[in-house]
């Protein structure tokens, strides 16, 4: 089954707005596992758009 | 920020450039759609501060987080907005006001320039966060406009009110980050710079409709309207910034009706206007659709939508009570080898949920969700016009605008806490003598704008260093602040977060290129124009 570009990019978006609280309490309480944590999920997030763009079924919102 | 030892050399100035350059080309000559290329610039830049900026790892994740959270602001419009615009769609809305406009008055130039500059900047006037964009460029759509166009328009349209628009809060970020000498001046000289962009882009908006035909009927319109508009703007600034846009823009959209009866009720005659859709004629299927409502009942959103605001923001002990509720992140002192340092934060950028236009867009969509449920529009437009389920559609329009949005905004604080954006603008703050300085002053205020879709951030981001240029290079400091927030104004016409906004609300999702190649050179022009009338004014 192909994976839609809609909903890699909806999951991309979660990523990155969960890593803002991780990130927060991470560097605020030196807690590097949580701020890295945060940083890797905002570079994955940021990967998907480039790979919906080639590798994923087009369904209109991309 | 600080930004002591920030390199400026040629070849970590191109560095810098090279994210928004990576941004424009993949946008504007490549044409990938914006939440494609936003991740790409956002990287761009992420490599860029580590390998020649000097930033730890540390630096970045805060800088990310930062960015993610800025961008929330602009999500909590983007989601509300798309939602208004799909339940006034789902229940006939759109058709419904099509019909009524058409008897208001048959001159369609007219309209244009009513909702995509009158009625933009008006709402710029009051709620601002690209809200003009995301509530106008549906409009421009039903009134028949193709839908690159329906975002073109009120980006130009709207962007002279950004500076004092959304209650002047450009101007109060401002004052509030420097220290100025003279504010009367400085706010005096800024409303004189704001009318160049404001004139330009009535006669703009006129030209695209119908070249010169077109300027020919609308010539005393747009004087007329832009001397409301600037004027207006202009006398305020001696009693209070805070109102000057927002009693301008309210003014000329009362003057709109008696101009309608004046010379504008009859249709305009220019039958083949590049912007127009060729079923905007009324010959299509859709509009012998009759449509379900009356005009006065499909008009609702927006009048809740402008009641909400005015009270929620205009009425000071309401304004102050929503005001007391904020919710934000708190952020550790960050630097990076270079001695940029970003100093601690808690709360970062508090967000303040019951003053934000997200919250009036919201109240908009459900008054308008529960109101035309009880009187059966959904129902009934489902039975004459084909429909799309509220959720799903807006779930598809706007998560891809959301991530693009983000990708901007990361990108944007990826680079100025690395200190790329310092060293472009001190960059260009060396080479230039005084008098160079002051053209490219403005340009300044666009790279900012461009960068964060703000002109609230561009201000925050390089008012003080155009303050220490002016008073390095014995400038007048009022003019390059006006300078500086002409081109944060600008600016908002190209930033990608606005169009990603537009081109969601429109149909036009992955056309954001298409929109740069309209409103960059326009951007351009009204820059030079804006650069030489700061000029002018320095000499004074």
């Amino acid at each position: 089954m192909q994976l839609s570009s809609n909903l890699v990019l909806g999951i991309a978006l979660v990523m990155m707005i969960v890593a803002l609280p991780l990130i927060s309490v991470g560097t605020e309480q030196d807690l590097p596992v949580l701020w890295w944590s945060g940083l890797v999920l905002i570079g994955l997030g940021g990967l998907a758009g480039p790979v919906s763009r080639y590798a994923l079924d087009e369904d209109g919102g991309g | 920020m600080n930004a002591s030892d920030v390199p400026t050399d040629i070849v970590h100035w191109l560095l810098a450039l090279s994210p928004i350059v990576a941004l424009l080309v993949l946008l504007a000559v490549l044409r990938w759609k914006a939440p494609h290329a936003g991740p790409v610039g956002m990287f761009v830049a992420v490599v860029i501060a580590l390998a020649a900026f000097r930033t730890p790892w540390d630096t970045l994740a805060v800088a990310g987080a930062k960015g993610v959270w800025d961008a929330l602001f602009i999500l909590f419009v983007v989601w509300p907005a798309l939602l208004l615009y799909r339940v006034i769609d789902r229940a006939g809305g759109f058709a419904a006001l099509r019909a009524g406009i058409s008897h208001f008055t048959e001159n369609r130039l007219f309209l244009v320039l009513a909702f995509g500059w009158v009625f933009a900047s008006f709402l710029q006037g009051i709620a601002g966060f690209g809200t003009p964009i995301a509530v106008v460029a549906p409009l421009m759509l039903a009134l028949g406009l193709k839908p690159v166009m329906a975002v073109v328009v009120p980006l130009i349209g709207h962007a002279w009110a950004n500076m004092f628009g959304t209650l002047a809060v450009g101007w109060l970020a401002t004052i509030q980050i420097i220290d100025i000498e003279d504010e009367t001046a400085t706010a005096v000289e800024s409303a004189i710079l704001l009318w160049i962009p404001n004139i330009v882009a009535g006669f703009t908006i006129a030209w695209l409709y119908g070249r010169g035909p077109a300027l020919r009927q609308a010539w005393p319109l747009v004087l007329i309207i832009s001397a409301i508009h600037g004027g207006l703007q202009l006398a305020i600034m001696w009693w209070d910034p805070v109102l000057s846009a927002f009693i301008a823009a309210t003014v000329a959209l009362i003057a709109l009706y008696p101009l309608a009866r004046w010379r504008y009720s009859e249709p305009d005659g220019i039958d083949d206007s590049p912007i127009m859709r060729d079923d905007a004629g009324g010959d299509s299927e859709e509009d012998e659709v009759e449509p379900v409502m009356s005009f006065p009942m499909a008009l609702v959103p927006y009048l809740v939508l402008t009641g909400v605001a005015v009270v929620a923001l205009v009425v000071p002990p309401v304004e102050e009570a929503l005001g007391e509720i904020e919710v934000g992140f708190a952020f550790p002192e960050v630097d990076t080898g270079y001695d940029v340092v970003n100093d601690a934060e808690d709360p970062y950028q508090p967000f303040s949920p019951l003053t934000h236009p997200g919250t009036f867009l919201l109240i908009a969509s459900l008054t308008t969700y529960v109101l035309y449920r009880a009187k059966g529009h959904f129902d009934a437009w489902r039975e004459r016009a084909e429909t799309q389920p509220i959720v799903p559609a807006l779930v598809g329009d706007a998560v891809p605008s959301s991530l693009a949005i983000v990708s901007f905004l990361v990108l944007s604080t990826v680079m100025s806490h690395s200190g790329q954006t310092d060293s472009l603008a001190l960059g260009i703050a060396e080479v230039a003598p005084a008098g160079v300085y002051v053209f490219v002053s403005t340009w300044i205020g666009i790279l900012g704008a461009f960068m964060t879709s703000s002109n609230t951030a561009s201000n925050v981001l390089f008012a003080p260093l155009q303050q220490t240029v002016a008073q390095a290079e014995s400038i007048s400091e009022a003019t390059i602040i006006a300078s500086q927030s002409n081109g944060g104004a600008i600016g908002n016409a190209i930033a990608p977060a606005n169009i990603v906004l537009g081109t969601g609300t429109a149909g036009a999702v992955g056309k954001e290129g298409q929109v740069l190649r309209y409103t960059l050179p326009w951007t351009a022009g009204v820059a030079v124009l804006g650069g030489l009338g700061a000029v002018i004014l320095s000499a004074f």
